[in-house]
């Protein structure tokens, strides 16, 4: 390879590299180095074609020659260049920003050589489809300037190029279409060649697009070259009208026999399209068809021609007896037997209903005598099917089966005997069980059933019923079925196997083992909600998939990467969550979350629940995944995980507050509708009545959600307030039922405001000791030291009492109590007071271990709503004289122990956050008047 | 399917064949295991000669190939392809192998099989030279006959011309400090 002839150098360096192995590559590297770089052009190609073999065999050393691939790709050589630019890419193709670079580069910098500008193309359109860019990218343009390449094989490879693109719109193709019109005029056939076969192509997609060439592509029908001639035909046929199908059928049959069997399939399938689109031409297609059928060709050949015939014959009635009449000939001489039994198959199903199916028996009974054993029992399952079918042939069929009973095969005699036996019983309904219906289960059902059967031998028989029915829609329309909320109970069982089947598909639960059930879908949104959740629960052995049914329903959010957060306690572990990788609108997607049962079944608590009960509560149907949750909630010996996994997932992401707000509303009405008696059965009559009073507000339809939530996620969050929390729920309870409805109209809270009910009436209760007035913000309970802002904080729960007429509340054993508290009772019944004010003391005070500015924030919301109280009111309370000037001071004096500064600094601490900004700025103006008052009272202090 | 259409790749052809009259094998590389037993091969070469002995277009396509073929009174010539190959590639090689064939023949009009077989390592070159494994190495008939022909003994120092004897001192003494 460094010799003096250069004619020699080349083939030694291509002779050398093919004997090469890895170790002794390292050796010749720098003499490969040099070569490829040389200036003699057959050299370098020799240099850089080996290379690219050696490519496979040491990929790194290869590697290292990068610059001077390089550097051969300037090269005046055509070849050279081709030849370096294919080694260049070949290095870098792993790597798609280097070969965008690359292709940059030289698509600016232009080649010589036609072969390189192929190859460019080629890396270009791969590139295209990858990034699935639209066409406007540089590369598009650059595949479309190669249209006007002085070279016929790079026009050719840019409009192939173009046309093999994905969606590709009838104005991009037209510059591509017009190029190849110009191509089949050509002189040369391979040109012809090549431009009818990539017409073809597009006109499969875009028939349209090629009605342009329709007069050029006619010409060639003629065209000497059968396989120019039969894709001119298929295109024509693809783009051509009703009319002009007669004359294309004639021409084709003059050379069919001439062409490839490849193109004899192409033609056929053309055909078979060209029915479906103009039915009335079912004639001639059919009488071409049974032609081509007679004439010699391959197995699949004749089985594209008998799909063909077969897909008529099944759409089309009126050709049903011509279709069937030419596949009965077509089985007196067929020597592929998958061919015999499948048009036995479709005589036996097709045959009988026709006006006179015994001429088909003649046909099916040659076959019986005169065929190899499979097409024999083929043949007896087609005359047991006329045979049950139609009365008057059933005597002439009992015969015939007779006869196959002398069979030498053990199949057909045996098929034979069972036909005979059941059609001699002549009762309609055996027939159609065992003879037109056949095998009703699911294949790959039944196949997995009896391979597991296989595995674990046992005593007892095989059992068909085991197996899942087929449903054949149910295997079209998967997605769609997992969707369907309600199912019929024959549809079950396919639901299940279509479910085995699509976690089977999952590498992650491939190990799972059989699936033992699937409950059925439960909704865990509202349908109007921004996504819809579904969750359907799929019990194995060991473990539990939880399937989520995400549905986008906001059509401007795309949303990415969807996963359903489960935290499951201690004993539950979740092996893996398999994301949705993104969720369009309104295109449902399937996120799955795999949990691990433990060892010890703490889970069969769910079954203290007996069915009925759940039943009567109207809830068995819907409920089914959440009973464990439900049950849970009821029974107290069940662990407490299941009570918070839902809630304390859920809580934590905000987005999640619907599913929770569902979820509670429906273990509260579950409740609500139970009654007393069934709860005292189930030993639940005592534990139960904290649930009352939160069941009472989620049935109230007007009120808020958030007043729902903060009861149960206080509840469900910290397991360890339960006991508190439940003394606290059974005062409520019993304090509404001990107030009665006048009283609470007198308040004038009847009707508006049902939820408070509870709160309102537990502070009121002589028994009701003052602690257990915190318990809603349960927290505050375990910090005793807060207790004097929290005296103020629970104040907004116990609002209503402010309006309470004096009388009322001493006979309620209050009034000396209540004054202090008064105005800030106030506050949360004014009509005009904010919502947010409620809510969000309780959210700060639970935020942060510091409770000092939670308290100023409710100062303010105090002051707040000091100042919406009328003046009639307060000087009713006796402190109208005092409040105009200083009303937010005045929230101090009415707490003795509140101190002066307090009210000072909440502007700060707000103005600290964004969301009570508004807040802020009215609060902050009554500061300011309040500062100045309070200046003035502290001295005076 | 459609990967194989876009992986750009500079493996071209998948085979070249020269057949007689007969259709039997004169002369057959094969560059990818298409076809991996010579029984395969024959089965292929027959299949190939019956569908295109008798029409004188120039392309066809067989067993989900793209054959591109030219036939010289009784010799037959084949380049073979991917499918999804740009058919006028596969059409320049044949085009170059037919040309240098011709010229290094020396027949003017047409090869023969006569000459062929006279001139069979001539032919082993100029195949060796137009591809090698699979990628087209030379397009142009006027190189492939300049790299072919050329390989005869060293001719005589007496008989060179002075600048042929100027030529090969000057490149032994590039090679020697090249060394």
């Amino acid at each position: 390879m460094t010799g003096k002839e250069d004619v020699y150098r080349g083939p030694a360096i291509r002779a050398l590299c093919r004997i090469t192995d890895g170790t002794l590559l390292q050796a010749i590297e720098r003499y490969m180095k040099q070569a490829i770089v040389d200036r003699v052009p057959s050299v370098s190609s020799s240099a850089l074609v080996s290379s690219l073999h050696l490519m496979k065999i040491s990929y790194d050393v290869v590697k290292r020659w990068v610059n001077e691939a390089q550097e051969a790709a300037t090269s005046d050589n055509i070849m050279v260049q081709y030849h370096a630019l294919g080694v260049l890419y070949h290095l870098k193709k792993n790597d798609r920003l280097a070969v965008s670079k690359m292709l940059n580069k030289f698509t600016k910098s232009g080649l010589k050589s036609q072969f390189a500008y192929c190859m460019l193309i080629r890396i270009a359109s791969r590139l295209l489809k990858e990034s699935e860019e639209g066409h406007e990218s540089p590369f598009f343009d650059f595949i479309e300037s190669c249209l006007r390449n002085k070279h016929e094989m790079v026009i050719y490879e840019a409009a192939s190029a173009i046309i093999h693109l994905p969606n590709c719109t009838a104005r991009e193709l037209a510059p591509a279409v017009s190029v190849l019109q110009l191509f089949c005029s050509s002189p040369k056939p391979a040109l012809r060649y090549a431009a009818v076969r990539t017409l073809n192509k597009v006109a499969m997609k875009h028939p349209s697009a090629v009605t342009a060439c329709n007069l050029d592509l006619e010409n060639l029908i003629t065209d000497s070259n059968r396989s120019i001639a039969t894709l001119a035909i298929t295109t024509l046929l693809k783009t051509g009208s009703e009319s002009s199908v007669d004359r294309l059928m004639k021409q084709i049959s003059s050379f069919v026999s001439e062409i490839s069997d490849e193109f004899k399939v192409v033609v056929v399938q053309a055909i078979s399209a060209l029915c479906q689109k103009y039915p009335r031409k079912h004639g001639v297609m059919m009488t071409f068809l049974s032609n081509m059928l007679r004439d010699d060709g391959g197995f699949e050949y004749k089985r594209a021609i008998v799909d063909c015939i077969i897909s008529i014959v099944e759409e089309n009635p009126e050709a049903k007896e011509a279709g069937l009449a030419h596949l009965c000939e077509f089985i007196e001489d067929c020597e592929h037997t998958v061919l015999a039994t499948k048009i036995l198959h479709l005589l036996g199903k097709e045959g009988p209903r026709t006006p006179a199916p015994s001429k088909y028996i003649r046909f099916i009974f040659n076959r019986v005598v005169l065929e190899n054993e499979a097409v024999r029992a083929a043949a007896v399952s087609a005359l047991a099917k006329f045979g049950a079918q139609n009365e008057n042939l059933l005597p002439s069929i009992l015969v015939l089966l007779q006869r196959c009973m002398m069979d030498t095969d053990d199949e057909v005699r045996d098929r034979a005997t069972f036909y005979l036996n059941v059609l001699q019983q002549k009762q309609m309904a055996l027939n159609a069980t065992y003879i037109f219906n056949g095998l009703t289960v699911s294949i790959p059902g039944m196949e997995k059933a009896l391979h597991q059967y296989t595995l674990e031998p046992s005593e007892k028989p095989f059992d068909m019923k085991s197996i899942p029915l087929a449903m054949a829609p149910a295997f079209e329309q998967k997605a769609e079925i997992t969707l369907v909320a309600t199912k019929s109970e024959k549809l079950a069982p396919s639901r299940q196997d279509i479910f085995q089947e699509q976690l089977a598909a999952i590498p992650e639960f491939m190990n799972l083992g059989p699936l033992f059930k699937s409950s059925e879908p439960v909704q865990l949104t509202e349908a109007e909600t921004e996504y819809f959740v579904r969750c359907v629960k799929h019990m194995f052995t060991n473990h539990i998939v939880f399937q989520f049914d995400c549905t986008n329903t906001l059509n401007d959010q795309l949303l990415e990467k969807v996963t359903v957060q489960v935290e499951p306690s201690d004993s539950y572990e979740v092996l893996c969550c398999i994301p949705v990788p993104s969720l369009t609108y309104n295109q449902p997607g399937i996120c799955y979350t795999l949990v691990r049962l433990p060892d010890d079944d703490s889970s069969a608590a769910i079954v203290c629940l007996p069915d009925h009960l759940l039943s009567q509560l109207g809830l068995a149907s819907a409920l089914p995944p959440f009973r464990c949750s439900l049950i849970t909630s009821v029974h107290p010996t069940f662990p407490r995980w299941s009570l918070l996994s839902p809630s304390a997932l859920l809580l934590k992401r905000p987005q999640f507050q619907d599913q929770t707000l569902v979820l509670c509303s429906l273990l509260t009405q579950a409740i609500v509708c139970l009654p007393d008696h069934l709860l005292s059965q189930l030993g639940l009559a005592s534990a139960l009545p904290p649930f009352r009073c939160s069941l009472i507000t989620s049935v109230h339809p007007t009120f808020p959600r958030w007043s729902l939530l903060s009861p149960s996620a206080l509840l469900l969050k910290r397991p360890q307030f339960q006991d508190q929390t439940l003394v606290l729920c059974s005062l409520l309870t019993q304090a509404i039922v001990c107030l009665p409805d006048h009283l609470l109209s007198q308040l004038g809270l009847a009707s508006a405001l049902p939820p408070f009910r509870c709160s309102l009436i537990t502070s009121v209760h002589p028994t009701f000791p003052r602690w257990s007035l915190l318990s809603p913000s349960a927290l505050l309970l375990k910090r005793p030291q807060f207790q004097d802002q929290t005296l103020v904080l629970c104040s907004l729960l116990t609002q209503a009492i402010v309006c309470l007429p004096d009388h009322l509340l001493s006979q309620l054993g209050l009034a000396s109590a209540l004054p202090p508290f008064r105005c800030s009772l106030i506050t949360s019944v004014h009509p005009t007071f904010p919502r947010w004010s409620l809510l969000s003391p309780s959210a700060l005070l639970l935020k942060s271990p510091q409770f000092q500015d939670q308290t100023l924030v409710l100062c303010s919301l105090l002051t707040q709503a000091i100042v919406c109280l009328p003046d009639h009111l307060l000087s009713q309370l006796g402190l109208a004289s005092a409040l105009p000037p200083f009303r937010c001071s005045l929230i101090t004096s009415v707490h003795p122990t509140f101190p002066c500064w307090s009210l000072l600094s909440p502007s700060a601490l707000l103005l600290k956050r964004p969301q009570f900004q508004d807040q802020t700025l009215v609060l902050c103006s009554l500061l300011t008047q309040g500062e100045s008052q309070g200046a003035t009272l502290c001295p005076s202090r | 399917m459609e990967a194989l259409i876009l992986e750009p790749s500079l493996y071209t052809v998948k085979a070249i064949l020269i057949l007689d009259n007969d259709g039997d094998r004169l002369f057959a590389k094969y560059y990818d295991d298409t076809y991996p037993s010579v029984k395969e091969q024959k089965a292929f070469e027959k299949n190939i000669f019956n569908k295109t002995h008798r029409t004188d277009s120039e392309i066809a396509l067989l067993e989900g190939l793209t054959v591109v073929y030219k036939s010289s009174i009784d010799l037959y010539f084949y380049v073979i392809g991917s499918s999804y190959e740009n058919e006028l590639m596969l059409m320049a090689v044949l085009n170059c192998l037919f040309d240098s064939l011709s010229q290094m023949l020396r027949t003017q009009e047409k090869c023969r099989e006569a000459t062929l077989l006279e001139n069979m390592e001539g032919l082993f070159l100029a195949v060796d030279e137009i591809v090698d494994g699979g990628v087209i190495l030379e397009s142009d008939p006027q190189q492939v006959v300049h790299r072919v022909a050329l390989r005869g003994e060293d001719v005589p120092l007496t008989e060179q011309t002075v600048s042929q004897v100027l030529q090969s001192a000057k490149e032994q003494i590039k090679w020697s400090l090249l060394r």
